[in-house]
């Protein structure tokens, strides 16, 4: 990347920087935009999945007779399964459809397609499986000590470690030591669209997968894998997508999977949509974490040690637990600035449902236990919670727990000062009635940009300048919702100065892109931007606009010359590193730093919380599309509300209790009385214009900071979250609190 | 039995439509499936997420001279497709005029309030409706239309300020209603405005039927004749059929019987048609028991509630049912219709045991009566995780006759605490001659404990519940405060 490319100045762009409205706004409002669930073809059939009965138990037999109804045109059980039945992007044993034994109730035992999707589900309730029930493990930390094991492989999923100074010294040299314990729930995506694929099989053998994915070419990787066929013959081709967050890719990539299995098996059409219900019983949820953490300060409040121990509930099956549970010993300490870290991440198989990818990513959890610990060091040591934060905040210049030294503006001060500064514009008023009491609170983060030291970070990019000015582009990085196209086309607007009219967005065709890895970790901005970006400098190389500045002129010129208009950019991430025994490394190119601060409103009596006004600093590095920025804040902040407040998946022995919006609750419109956003722009070498990142980091604060805010009302600290009417009212009861 | 029709005719985004439907079928079914419109979604199919919202326009008052439109949003996964008949029916797709998009979803696209767009549809519709029918809205107004819409990408606040927007743009006549009502709605209007009557609808597919009578009388024939259920707005009955596969064959429809959902308002009484749909409840009786206008307003969705009828819920039997209490409370009366005439039952003897209700195979609610008599102090309560679309954990309702602080009469009624909703007796009558003030409060916890052994499930604990009778004991007794003014 060259540098030069970063230090513009926003006055003097014409696209990139402003608040232009989506690209692909319009077919969404006409409610034309076609979703997986939306498309059909001709002699099109419907699938079913017959799923666990038991959360453990050994399959004995498998019934189909009663199955085969009229217009069933197939049943698929393992054995039927062309290639190889199971997947996984770091342990590959996860089943598509299993027949020996079942690790949770999700867990796909038969495949029927019919001609209707009546008959395909009255079918799949038809098979008849008899098992012999094994006992489960449902909590990881008995899963951590059992006999029991889960899979062959044991139950220990990953154990990550950080070691940095010595911290029995760290503790000998503190005032205070505080020890708490925090633990976090399983969260789900919620996304608005539930899991979705249409499979069309080809004539040369081949086949089509439409599907409501974040990942195309993972999903690609999963289809051709079970399916034993090339990559080159799977095309997958990403329906518009109804909301991911990070939560489709493998549960996605089973939908897609078993669709695909039918189809090759019938030589039709067939779809396959889960039901809300199937979604939260079969998908992935966020990780629970059960969290200790000891701390140790001096009376000025400077951090001498931390020790942290964390037990990841990863569920059935190893998915992303490994990477997850890695961000979170990176940032474990939070931004903090502490001689002595010693930090263990467990993660273990239970028979609860699978745990996996969730923006955020391993963050939400930490940086809820942390900054609550903040709180709760400041006042024991009676100092106040933003001095404490100051003393102890990472610099520029300075090291994390990772070893690495921060080379960029660390705006983490500025951050915090912003929010105060809106927050406290009014004093604090409590209600007028007694019921009620108010109170504030905030929290902190910082966060590794991109993949990080989890794997090979790069993206593709093609932009194909046509003679009459218009382009197409096509990225290897999906839209999930969030706004890419609408970015990406800026930035190619802003580089080769067509109007956004001009710009034509593909939808994400596995076949017609390079492999741009996966469109999670907020890496799209600043990976994919780049690539984009990388394409229009070829282009615009091979235009000579700098001396010739008259585009059309430039287009005709270039291509008279024989030269192409078609160009494909590729960007790699810059060096990280890491070392697996010491967690000590530059685990991160490039670091995001944040503050939220929310006025909440508690009733005493009944121990509901209300979220008055949420304000949220984000040093996006530079905003490319001010107002998607805010849109994210927005989104992020609600999110993070939910997850405090209200998201809880409730699974009693593997059995998900509330597996539908009536029993799980995610934010509504009047969830959240006000949310400033605030923009903090720092433009960071590494990213395209500067731009950074803003999907993930906007939801892992504002758990904290109602937790800090509840124990500002009311006296009681929530250490479980949700913070639902109960565990606050209980809280207060402990505390002797005013009830 | 007089003729019936197979087929229902309505109008689909201004096009008259005359179709074979399935009885047990759902208007989002429908759509997507047989209809070929896919630009409603379903997000959960039990009516929680608004993803489905279409909007209903039909014919309000049978008067021929004078016929008023109303337009109302339903989630379409909870109404039957049979319910259609005489109706019409919007959706997304019969918005845009060609390129030309509705303000409502220029509104939509200007303020940047779709992101990944799947709850978009729903958004625009619930709008629509608020427009269509309210011609004044009120900001509270903008906000109990949209509260039934989840999204999950924007936090909402991009949704609000287009909607904003198009308040006070509307409001301000910068929209025209031109610009609104999509250019169909007069012809449909005269169409339907002078619809004669039409056979009664029978629909019957195998082994299940579903049926819309149109007078009691026809009513009572249907039940003497079938094993059916009455459908009562039909949004739990949906939800029952749909996704636990409830056993059900033959549905009646009650909401096309004439006169029974109106609600008439008395100089001693209340009188509610038994197939009156909560938000008409809510609205004809704002200024007589705002109380019951609240309680409903704290219920499911602005779409669920313009689907679900009071009768309906009071007879649905839930233990936390919203309604429920309130009423005991407001000592309700049900006037009951069967084969052997007619019968009053007070609501406080309705309820039998879990789901078990005092109303015979071939009876029906035809009416719910509710006194209103005196000066009285009534109040509220629900607690739950959010604020709209949740069920409670516990509810309570509470109304007094006091003379200055002395409480001359009381009754005190919880749900979520028992296999039915709750007239607590012992407690009210623990109240009695007593000054209502924090000691009485307290001393009323105490035997309300004694009275009500709430069990743990997923929406609270047991111990969790018990916290929650006494805290919404002293919710009544503040709110008391507050509304009188009193000095504590």
């Amino acid at each position: 990347m060259d540098s030069k490319g970063n230090s513009e100045k926003k006055k003097d762009l014409t696209c990139v920087g402003k608040s232009v409205r989506r690209v692909d706004g319009w077919p969404k409002v006409l409610g034309k935009a076609k979703y997986t669930a939306d498309h059909s073809f001709e002699g099109m059939l419907f699938a079913a999945v017959k799923r666990a009965d038991f959360p453990h138990a050994r399959i004995k037999s498998i019934d189909v007779e009663g199955a085969q109804l009229p217009g069933v045109e197939a049943i698929m059980l393992e054995e039927d399964i062309p290639g190889n039945p199971r997947f996984g992007a770091l342990n590959p044993h996860q089943p598509v459809i299993i027949s020996d034994i079942v690790r949770y109730l999700g867990d796909g035992i038969a495949l029927v397609a019919a001609k209707s999707e009546k008959i395909a589900r009255e079918a799949a309730k038809r098979i008849v499986v008899s098992y012999e029930e094994l006992p489960g493990l449902f909590d990881p930390r008995e899963a951590r000590k059992s006999e029991l094991s889960i899979h062959p492989e044991g139950n220990e999923i990953v154990h990550h470690v950080l070691r940095k100074g010595e911290v029995s010294e760290g503790f000998a040299a503190a005032d205070v030591v505080l020890e708490r314990d925090y633990q976090t729930q399983f969260q789900e995506h919620a996304y608005l669209e539930p899991e979705a694929a249409v499979a069309v099989p080809q004539p040369d053998g081949g086949i089509t997968v439409y599907g409501s994915m974040q990942h195309p070419f993972s999903t690609r990787r999963v289809v051709a894998r079970v399916l034993g066929l090339p990559l080159a013959k799977v095309r997958v081709i990403q329906g518009e997508l109804g909301g991911g967050f990070g939560g489709k890719d493998e549960s996605s990539s089973i939908v897609c999977a078993r669709a695909a299995l039918l189809a090759l098996k019938t030589g039709k059409p067939v779809k396959l949509v889960n039901t809300r219900e199937e979604s939260f019983v079969e998908s992935y949820k966020r990780h629970p974490y059960y969290l200790h953490y000891k701390v140790g300060a001096k009376k000025d409040g400077t951090l001498t040690a931390m020790e942290i121990e964390i037990v990841a509930d990863g569920g059935a099956y190893a998915s992303m637990s490994t990477f997850v549970t890695w961000r979170s010993v990176v940032q474990a300490t939070g931004p903090y600035t502490v001689p002595n870290v010693k930090t263990d991440v467990y993660a273990y198989h239970t028979n609860n449902t699978y745990t996996g990818a969730f923006r955020g990513f391993g963050s939400p959890q930490i940086v809820y236990a942390s900054e609550s610990l903040m709180d709760e060091l400041a006042a024991e040591l009676k100092i106040s919670p933003a001095e404490i934060r100051k003393k102890n905040f990472y610099q520029q210049g300075g090291e994390t727990a990772t070893g690495q030294t921060l080379k960029h503006v660390v705006s983490l001060e500025p951050a915090l000062d912003a929010v105060l500064a809106e927050l406290n514009k009014k004093p604090l008023e409590q209600n007028a009635n007694p019921v009620f009491s108010r109170g504030r609170g905030f929290a902190c983060s910082y966060r590794g940009v991109a993949l990080g030291a989890e794997g090979v970070d790069a993206t593709g990019a093609v932009v194909n300048l046509l003679e009459d000015g218009s382009a197409i582009v096509s990225t290897g990085v999906a839209e999930n919702g969030q706004g890419l196209r609408t970015v990406f086309s800026q930035i190619v607007s802003e580089e080769l100065g067509i109007p956004l009219e001009k710009i034509v967005f593909l939808d994400c065709d596995t076949s017609s892109i390079a492999d741009g890895g996966p469109s999670v970790a907020s890496r799209c901005t600043i990976m994919g931007g780049n690539a984009v970006r990388h394409a229009c400098l070829q282009l615009k190389e091979r235009l000579n606009l700098s001396e010739q500045p008259d585009l059309q002129k430039a287009i005709k010129a270039t291509l008279n010359a024989g030269k192409s208009l078609y160009a494909f950019g590729w960007h790699n991430a810059p060096k990280v590193s890491w070392d697996e025994h010491t967690g000590q490394g530059d685990a991160y190119f490039t670091y995001v730093y944040a503050c939220q601060g929310v006025e909440v409103e508690v009733n005493n009596q009944t121990g509901e919380t209300k979220v008055l006004r949420a304000v949220a600093a984000h040093d996006v590095g530079m905003a490319l599309n001010p107002q998607q920025v805010e849109l994210q804040i927005y989104g992020g902040v609600t999110m993070g509300a939910g997850y405090g407040l209200t998201e809880e998946v409730i699974l009693e022995k593997g059995v998900t209790k509330n597996p539908n919006f009536n029993g799980y609750h995610i934010p509504d419109s009047r969830m959240i009385g006000e949310i400033v956003p605030i923009i903090i722009e720092n433009p960071d070498a590494a990213g395209p214009f500067g731009a950074k990142t803003i999907g993930e980091p906007t939801c892992e604060l504002l758990a904290p900071a109602i937790a800090n805010a509840i124990l500002q009302a009311t006296g009681a600290r929530v250490r479980t979250i949700p913070a639902t009417p109960a565990r606050v009212l209980h809280a207060m009861q402990k505390e002797g609190a005013p009830a | 039995m007089e003729a019936t029709r197979q087929a229902i005719e309505f109008f689909l985004n201004g096009k008259p439509r005359q179709m074979e439907v399935s009885p047990h079928s759902t208007v989002l079914e429908l759509l997507r499936g047989p209809l070929a419109l896919p630009g409603t979604k379903e997000g959960c199919a039990e009516g929680d997420c608004g993803a489905c919202t279409v909007v209903i326009g039909e014919k309000k008052k049978k008067n021929e001279s004078e016929n008023i439109f109303s337009y109302r949003a339903v989630t379409s996964c909870l109404m039957l497709a049979p319910q259609l008949d005489g109706k019409h029916l919007l959706t997304i797709e019969g918005l845009a005029e060609g390129e030309h998009l509705h303000p409502i979803q220029q509104a939509i696209l200007d303020d940047h309030a779709t992101q990944c767009g799947f709850c978009t549809p729903g958004v625009v519709m619930s709008l629509l409706a608020l427009f269509l029918d309210n011609p004044q809205p009120s900001q509270e107004d903008l906000l109990a239309a949209l509260e039934g819409n989840l999204c999950r990408c924007t936090g909402y606040v991009a949704i609000k300020s287009a909607g904003e927007h198009l308040r006070t743009d509307w409001l301000l006549e910068k929209i025209k209603a031109k610009d609104l009502r999509p250019a169909y709605l007069e012809e449909v209007e005269k169409i339907l405005g002078a619809e004669k009557e039409k056979k009664v609808l029978s629909i019957r597919e195998g082994e299940k039927s579903f049926h819309a009578p149109r007078t009691a009388a026809q009513l009572r024939h249907l039940l003497s004749i079938s094993d059916s259920k009455l459908l009562n707005g039909g949004t739990d009955i949906t939800v029952a059929i749909k996704k636990h596969g409830a056993p059900i064959r033959n549905l009646i429809d009650l909401t096309s019987i004439e006169g029974m959902s109106e609600v008439r308002i008395g100089c001693e009484e209340v009188v509610i048609g038994g197939a009156a749909t909560l938000r008409k409840v809510a609205r004809e009786v704002e200024g007589v028991l705002p109380v019951l206008s609240e309680a409903i307003g704290k219920m499911a969705s602005h779409q669920v509630r313009t689907l679900g009828t009071l009768a309906g819920n009071l007879a649905n039997a839930s233990p936390i049912s919203d309604t429920a209490p309130l009423l005991l409370a407001l000592g309700a009366v049900l006037h009951l219709e069967g084969p052997d005439g007619s019968r009053k039952v007070p609501l406080s003897e309705f309820y039998r045991g879990y789901k078990q209700i005092d109303l015979g195979k071939e009876e029906w609610i035809s009416e719910i009566r509710l006194p209103l008599s005196g000066e009285k102090f009534h109040h509220f309560e629900k607690v739950s995780k959010r604020r709209a679309l949740d069920i409670a954990t516990v509810n309570g309702a509470i109304s007094l006759t006091l003379d200055d602080r002395r409480i001359l009469a009381a009754k005190v009624a919880f749900g979520g605490v028992a296999a039915v909703p709750f007239l607590a007796e012992k407690t009210s009558a623990s109240l009695l001659g007593r000054e209502w003030n924090l000691e009485t409060v307290e001393f009323a916890s105490t035997v309300a404990l004694e009275e009500m052994r709430p069990i743990g499930d997923v929406r609270g604990s047991s111990t969790y519940r018990k916290d929650l009778i006494e805290g919404i004991l002293i919710k009544h007794f503040l709110a008391c405060v507050e509304e009188k003014g009193w000095e504590q």
